[in-house]
Order: C-alpha cells, then sequence, then structure tokens
C-alpha cells in the first residue's frame, strides 16, 4: 500500500496533528490549543529539540580521517594519462616536462603579481628557429639558463594566458609584470624561451 | 649476490627480466639522489611490475627494489638497456638541468652496477612541486 | 631579490647558476601568491579543468567535510562515507571537462553524493518499502564509544531519528536543513518537482520531531 504523502500520519491523542503543530510554528503563530494541550506541547518540544539538533548539524562536527585527502589525490595521479610534453634540450638523449605541470607553474608565477590571478593557461611548443626562416635567432628576450645544448638554439614556446585582475589595479603595468614572470619562470625554471606571450583579461575581482 | 636460485634451470626470461630489475634499481636510486628530484612517478604500469615480485625475490634472495616510475628495458643481446624514468621536480630548480643530470647519473650507476651499456635514457618530469615556492 | 616592483621586463630574476633558481620573493606588502587554498571556486575550477592538481587538492580540501558529513549522515557508516567521497572526487577529476560552468561545480560534487549514497542504501536492505510502522532496525555502525564528535546528546538523538527516515527524505532533509540546497537542485537531485520537495521536507520534518519528542 503506497504511502499518501499528504495525508498526515502522526496522530496526536487530541486529534491534531504534529504537522498542524510544526506548522503553527513556522508560521510563528502559536495557537491557544497549542499552548495548553499537554500533547501538543510535547510535540512542541519534539520540533524544539529537532531546531536545535539541526543547528548543531550546520557546523556537524565529524570530520573524515586525515589520510583521506592523500589517498584521493594518490588516486588521482594515477589517473593522469600521460599528457602532453614540452622536450627539453638535454642534448642527445630525450627529457620532456608535461605540459600540465608547465602550465601550473606559469599560473603560480602569474599569481606572484599583486592584483593578477591566472585561469587558463596554454602553452604550446614553436617551430625550431634554425628550420623556421621566419624567427629572428636574437628574439629571445629570456635570458641564458637551461642546458641548450641541442640544436644551438634553445627551444620556444608560445603562452597563452586568460587573467581576472583585481578592480583598480593599472593594467598595463600589470600586463607587463606578468608577462616577465613568465618569461622569466620558463627560462630559470624550465629552460625554454617563452617568445610569444598572450595575455587576456577576462574578469575583474573585488575584495 | 651470490644466492644459488632454487631452481637450477633458470629461464632466460628470467635471466632477463631480473637484469632488467637490477638496471633499474640502479637508475632509480640514482635518479632519487639527484638534486632537483623529489619524487619517481609511477603511472599505471608500475602496477604491473609489482607481480613480478616473488620472481625476483626466489632468484636472488633479495628484497624487490623500488624501482615504480623507471622502466628497463634489455636489447636482443643482453648486453645493453633503454632507461624510462619518470619524476617529480622540486620547484627550486631548472627542469632542463635536472633531466640532464639525472640522464647522465643514471648512465653512469647502471654501468658501474650492472656492466650494461645504456643505449639511451629518456627522462619525463610529470609534475612540479610548487610546496618550496610557497614556504 | 626586491619587491616585485622592481622587476623589468625580460628581466631574469633567478640566482643565475645553473639548476638553481627561485621565483623573486615579494616584500611584505605585495604577498606571495595565494596558495590556491585562497581562490574562488570559478578560478579552481577551470584551473583543474585543465589538469592542475594544485587547483584540484584545494577544491578537494574545500568541500571533502562537507560531502563526507552528508555521506555519514545518509549512511551511517564511516568506511561506506569515505568511499562515497573518494568515489565522487576521483569521478569529478575524470569529468572536469564536462563541467562547463564553474558555478555547477559544487552541486554537481552534492548530486553525484546523493545518488551515490542512495544506490548504497538500496544495495543495502530489501527491496520492500519501509513504512512508519516499519522503520528500519538501527544496526549501529557509526556508534563509537571512543568518538568524541557525539558527545551531543541532541546530534545522538538526531541521528537515531534520522534512520526512521526513508533514504529518499533523509536525502531531502539533510540538502536542505543540514546543507542548504535550494529547492530546485535537491528536486533535480531526486528527479521531481520542487513543490514535491517541499512537501516531502515537511513530512520529514514532523517525522523527525515526532521521534524526537519526549515520549520516547
Amino acid at each position: 500500500m503506497a504511502l499518501d504523502r499528504t495525508a498526515p500520519a502522526h496522530e496526536l491523542p487530541c486529534g491534531r496533528h504534529v504537522e498542524d503543530v510544526l506548522d503553527e510554528l513556522d508560521h510563528g503563530t502559536v495557537s491557544g490549543h497549542t499552548r495548553s494541550c499537554a500533547h501538543c506541547t510535547t510535540a512542541r518540544h519534539g520540533i524544539e529539540a529537532l531546531n536545535e539538533a539541526t543547528r548543531i548539524l550546520l557546523d556537524d562536527p565529524v570530520e573524515p580521517e586525515p589520510g583521506l585527502v592523500d589517498r584521493i589525490m594518490s588516486a588521482v595521479r594515477v589517473e593522469i594519462r600521460h599528457s602532453e610534453g614540452l622536450t627539453l634540450p638535454t642534448g642527445a638523449d630525450h627529457a620532456d616536462i608535461s605540459i600540465r605541470a608547465v602550465a601550473s607553474l606559469l599560473r603560480f608565477a602569474a599569481d606572484t603579481v599583486p592584483g593578477a590571478r591566472a585561469r587558463h593557461c596554454r602553452v604550446e611548443p614553436l617551430p625550431d628557429p634554425e628550420t623556421d626562416p621566419g624567427a629572428g635567432a636574437g628574439a629571445g628576450a629570456g635570458a641564458g639558463a637551461g642546458a641548450g645544448a641541442g640544436a644551438g638554439a634553445v627551444p620556444a614556446v608560445r603562452i597563452d594566458m586568460t587573467l581576472t585582475v583585481r578592480y583598480g589595479t593599472p593594467l598595463e603595468p600589470l600586463l607587463e609584470q606578468v608577462r616577465a614572470q613568465l618569461v622569466a619562470a620558463m627560462a630559470g625554471h624550465i629552460g625554454l624561451e617563452a617568445r610569444t606571450v598572450n595575455l587576456d583579461v577576462v574578469d575583474l575581482w573585488d575584495e | 649476490m651470490n644466492q644459488q636460485p632454487v631452481n637450477q634451470q633458470v629461464s632466460s626470461r628470467t635471466v632477463r627480466y631480473n637484469t632488467e630489475v637490477a638496471a633499474a634499481s640502479a637508475a632509480a636510486d640514482a635518479a632519487r639522489a639527484t638534486p632537483g628530484v623529489v619524487r619517481l612517478q609511477p603511472g599505471l604500469w608500475g602496477l604491473v611490475q609489482q607481480l613480478s615480485r616473488e620472481m625476483w625475490e626466489r632468484a636472488t634472495g633479495t628484497r624487490y627494489p623500488d624501482i615504480a616510475g623507471v622502466e628497463a628495458t634489455l636489447d636482443a643481446d643482453g648486453t645493453a638497456v633503454d632507461l624510462d624514468i619518470s619524476m617529480v621536480l622540486h620547484s627550486g630548480h631548472n627542469a632542463t638541468a635536472v633531466s640532464a643530470a639525472v640522464q647522465e647519473s643514471a648512465r653512469i650507476a647502471v654501468t658501474a652496477l650492472t656492466g650494461l651499456a645504456v643505449t639511451t635514457v629518456t627522462t619525463h618530469i610529470t609534475d612540479i612541486d610548487l610546496a618550496p615556492l610557497l614556504a | 631579490m626586491d619587491g616585485l616592483s622592481t622587476v623589468q621586463a625580460g628581466e631574469a630574476f633567478w640566482s643565475g647558476e645553473v639548476g638553481r633558481c627561485g621565483l623573486a620573493r615579494a616584500g611584505a606588502v605585495h604577498a606571495t601568491p595565494i596558495p590556491s587554498a585562497g581562490l574562488d571556486d570559478a578560478t579552481l575550477v577551470v584551473r583543474a579543468r585543465e589538469g592542475d592538481l594544485a587547483a584540484f587538492e584545494a577544491l578537494l580540501r574545500r568541500y571533502q567535510k562537507r560531502i563526507y558529513q552528508l555521506a555519514l549522515r545518509m549512511t551511517s557508516n564511516r568506511a561506506d562515507a569515505e568511499d562515497v567521497v573518494q568515489e565522487v572526487f576521483v569521478t569529478a577529476w575524470r569529468r572536469m571537462p564536462e563541467i562547463q560552468r564553474e558555478a555547477a561545480f559544487s552541486g554537481w560534487l552534492y548530486t553525484t553524493a546523493t545518488n551515490r549514497c542512495l544506490t548504497l542504501l538500496r544495495g543495502r536492505r530489501p527491496v520492500s518499502e519501509l513504512d512508519d510502522a516499519n522503520p528500519p532496525v538501527a544496526d549501529d555502525p557509526m556508534e563509537d564509544p571512543e568518538s568524541a564528535a557525539q558527545t551531543s546528546a541532541q546530534l545522538e538523538a538526531l541521528t537515531r531519528a534520522l534512520r526512521v527516515l526513508t533514504d529518499e527524505q533523509r536525502a531531502v532533509w539533510l540538502l536542505r536543513e543540514a546543507h542548504g540546497r535550494s529547492y530546485d537542485e535537491i528536486a533535480h537531485i531526486i528527479d521531481t518537482t520542487p513543490d514535491a520537495v517541499r512537501g516531502r521536507l515537511f513530512r520529514a520534518r514532523a517525522q523527525l520531531a515526532e521521534a524526537m519528542s519526549p515520549w520516547h
């Protein structure tokens, strides 16, 4: 027999139902009957006990065991398929670094600029300047570092990044600083040249 | 390692496998000891290697080494090996420099400990540990 | 290394030794970048969608407690609740590219967690409908003498009372009263209308109040 969900089931000995008392309390209008009736008053105590317990649950004291986060992150790391990599110029042997990891570093670098927060970040290798007649050999703004023993030129990348910026921050200096950080991060931390950096401000924030 | 294998007729496949494990072990130790390497990073295929733990321990009498994150592949002759190493980079270090250092030290260690020639060492940085930059 | 204001475009700001470098330490006024923990959901979701592990971990830390609490109060079993949390977040990682609206992320977590719990609970009991006359037997996998969290008598009473509800009623009540989800969202999760949710919630509250009344 299916329950009739509209019919109250908690009938009190006085003929009313728990739902009636609940309804009254919800609307803040406690009737005379409720006040004087022992059964309704008992129901009211139950409702108040429920409300109080609910308040405790809003800030529920139970916590998962401390190792859960690490366990989940380990499971997630195993999931990571071999993501696309950027080749690093180590010489005869092949070395690469996942683009995902580089993007994380670049976001971090952008975040160091006050008022800037990185969102989308894409990194793509650019054609080798030796085989690409269009690219200038002296274009590298990312000074030095990296092992560069390969083709003689440090491999280059293009970075596309979107940012959100704190309302009121002057944009030009901020973008210049972000660009500088990205170039330096690629050169110093990775060993590649950030030849092209495209930045887009997509949102403003206020704190 | 002068332990006699329990079964005198050790298959060549077992010998090859155990040689690969020895090479991987030498490479793993060298990589972990390289400044800038936080840890090696196993992928799903690391789980497969665990299944052969018994083979190794029975044949060598030593504990199966921790080689998750390293693959060693012996050539047909059994005299040279290719290495593949996946690792996590410490953010205070240059990725290219660390990769080159790992490649060099792995070559030296594997040849010194196993006598094998090392044909190629391929390294992959799967992640950068940014925690040092936040400290 | 000075504050960031001195960085010129193109200037390298690492120490120059091959193999050693560090991003410029900021001065006192300009802080080092906010660790991911301080970023807004939208930014974290965009980053996590692109594979940024730090961003994903920040989202995990931000929401795991609430999702665990929901699962625990739904299933009354710590091990099950932890399994639910793990499944929900590992699935979230796999499915991040599908979450197009950043604002939908928390809703997605709640939806997935609730459904997991309901499936798990369906797998536990026989299929027969449980009504008010036959409340589920109170097996108490959660009662744990050492657990300091259950010190509150009221919370214990509520925990017992929650088991009187049907699984769906419990879900509706927890989502609304303990987690503040909207009627629209709850309706979507259990596949019904917002009005039906209102009705079920009212019923659930009456039932809980009855279970918590002094005459018990």
